[in-house]
């Protein structure tokens, strides 16, 4: 499509004028031009900038932008997955569970394995508690070796609710302990104030693997969106396909979610604007919303940050501005989802 | 060598067989209609056919080969399947929807090869899609989406076209425009077996007519031979009166028993 090259370079440049800011704003402004330095001085070894702003950059607020750039773009990527596999508007990251089971994960560590894991309790309980709800769903679902794509969104409906009721209940247990509940509540609404290097490997590898192989069944994906029959008929071994696309869209919102707590709306609503844009076919609809999740991340930590005081945190950005925008989609012209 | 062969295959389900020791094969060059009330087997005998169930006894052979042996691949690249029923609601290109026939050719992200080209752009030249390929299906007519799945069925160059009802949302000069453009299909060399209701395009398009009831083969030859106002009687429960001169002609008097038609033996 000839719409593509231009849309990709709007979206880049958006992208790294967005990523640029961000690195910048902060307790204290850093001029974006010092902040190109501080990265050519951290490739090159030279010294041209002060101590304290390359400190910073490169230590607390480059991991936290790098971290919302390659989340963003994880759960864009298992969000246009899902929505093609389900062949379901209402698809997102965590259809399996995923998101439900992170927080039970993240919270159940935070209050009984803390001293196992240390300051990375969360995220690894999370991690640990989104793998294994999916795969529990995934099990539950599958006879004879397929999974029927209906009962596979209602296990996952079924499992979200169990999961966030085992939350609410060691929450409702951690109550006593202020600083401990404290923490809890931070990351069920996710946020990025965490971020660094090692958060930002943890991510970085799920999220590219992930992405390249459902890449790798954009035609797959096409093809399903003319029904499963016709998909089979034209040689796409769908069974195979879809577990495919249900593990790597896992381990990439797994890893996405643990790290930056819940981000609700992303996943759902990137894939959506980017359709509109760039048509149905996966081949561009993925990357795309890779660049737009990213983006979208980008902004809500920014708009999260641009208002100091206000205690915004990342998923309720991400909510109060998505909800309504996806209400927007929905209505306008009374055109539904597609 | 058949293209495709049925040696007494059964398929049941829990309540008892949906289709029972089937004997069939296709030729290339022949237009094989498949005819039967609701429910006598139809759509799953061509799911068979397809791989899409699994027969619990018997074989099935495609392109010369047993069923088992092929990959989904391989046998898309044997039999072109148009379904029935598919509303193809998408924002996909009829251009991107015809490529899709090209699947069983393509791995990874290569892009589109010359010959897959060439097979798209002769599928669309000869269902008339050409001047349509930027457009959307969703916003194309009935006749024109059908015309896609079976355009995309041509890009397949599989042998074997299997179609499900084809003409049953069609209006008069789109059924047998369509069904033309499998007569050229098998003209060329391959063949096709469709699953058809309408017994006048039946009896005008195809070279041999199967006709099945409650899940078995009651007759199988010419139309002249088969459509005959006993066969009617028996297995479409109705009494009727058939011309064969000038043309094909049914005059359909009442209906004897339309139920228990279907009744599981």
């Amino acid at each position: 499509m000839t719409r593509t090259p231009v849309v990709t370079v709007g979206a880049l440049t958006a992208l790294a004028a967005t990523a640029l800011l961000s690195v910048a704003l902060g307790a204290v402004w850093i001029a974006p031009s010092h902040v190109v330095s501080v990265v050519r001085d951290a490739i090159t070894g030279a010294s041209s900038t002060p101590a304290w702003e390359s400190a910073v950059v490169l230590s607390i607020r480059l991991p936290r932008v790098l971290l919302a750039l390659a989340g963003g773009a994880g759960l864009g990527v298992a969000g246009a997955a899902m929505q093609g596999l389900f062949r379901n508007p209402m698809a997102d990251p965590g259809v399996l569970g995923v998101s439900a089971g992170a927080a039970f994960g993240a919270v159940a560590s935070l209050y009984g394995l803390t001293f196992l894991a240390g300051t990375y309790a969360a995220p690894v309980g999370a991690f640990v508690g989104a793998l294994a709800c999916a795969a529990m769903v995934y099990a539950l679902s599958t006879r004879h070796g397929t999974a029927s794509t209906e009962t596979l969104l209602l296990a996952g409906i079924a499992m979200s609710g169990i999961a966030s009721a085992l939350t609410s209940f060691v929450l409702s247990l951690a109550l006593a302990e202020w600083e401990l509940g404290r923490e809890m509540v931070a990351w069920l609404m996710g946020g990025l104030e965490r971020a660094s290097w090692g958060e930002l490997a943890f991510v970085l590898g799920p999220v590219l693997l992930g992405s390249l192989g459902l890449l790798a069944d954009a035609r797959g994906l096409d093809a399903l969106a003319t029904g499963e029959e016709s998909a089979m008929a034209l040689g796409v071994d769908v069974p195979a396909l879809t577990k495919r696309v249900l593990v790597f869209s896992s381990l990439i919102t797994a890893a996405a979610v643990s790290v930056m707590g819940v981000v609700a709306f992303v996943g759902l609503l990137v894939p959506h604007m980017v359709r509109r844009v760039l048509g149905p076919a996966h081949r561009a609809l993925i990357p795309a919303s890779a660049l737009g999740g990213a983006w979208v991340l980008a902004l809500a930590d920014l708009v999260c940050r641009a208002v100091p005081g206000a205690g915004l945190r990342l998923g309720v950005v991400t909510s109060l501005v998505g909800g309504p925008f996806f209400l927007f989609l929905l209505l306008r012209g009374r055109r539904g989802l597609r | 060598m058949s293209i495709l062969r049925f040696d007494r295959t059964c398929f049941g389900y829990a309540r008892g067989f949906a289709l029972r020791d089937v004997e069939l094969s296709i030729e290339p060059g022949e237009l094989v209609a498949l005819v039967g009330p609701n429910g006598s087997g139809k759509s799953t005998l061509l799911r068979l056919a397809l791989g899409l169930h699994a027969a619990t006894a018997g074989r099935i052979e495609i392109g010369g080969r047993d069923l088992g042996g092929h990959t989904r691949r391989s046998l898309a690249r044997e039999a072109a399947f148009v379904p029935q029923g598919v509303s193809l609601d998408v924002d996909f290109t009829v251009e991107e929807l015809v490529a899709m026939g090209r699947e069983p050719y393509r791995s990874g992200l290569a892009p589109l090869s010359p010959e897959d080209r060439v097979a798209i752009h002769a599928a669309l030249e000869r269902t008339a899609l050409g001047p349509l390929r930027q457009r959307t299906a969703r916003s194309l007519s009935g006749g024109e989406r059908q015309r896609i799945l079976l355009a995309r069925a041509f890009a397949q160059s599989a042998p074997l076209l299997l179609l499900d009802e084809p003409s049953s949302q069609l209006d008069l000069a789109h059924a047998y425009a369509l069904l033309e453009l499998v007569r050229d299909h098998v003209r060329a060399g391959g063949a096709a077996l469709v699953a058809i209701h309408d017994l006048q395009l039946a009896a005008r398009f195809a070279d041999r007519m199967i006709v099945l009831k409650q899940g078995t083969v009651v007759a199988n030859g010419a139309p002249r031979d088969v459509l005959t106002g006993t066969m009617l009687h028996d297995v479409f429960g109705v009494d009727a009166q058939v011309d064969w001169e000038p043309t094909f002609r049914l005059h359909v008097g009442r209906v004897v028993n339309s139920t228990n038609l279907n009744s599981p033996t």
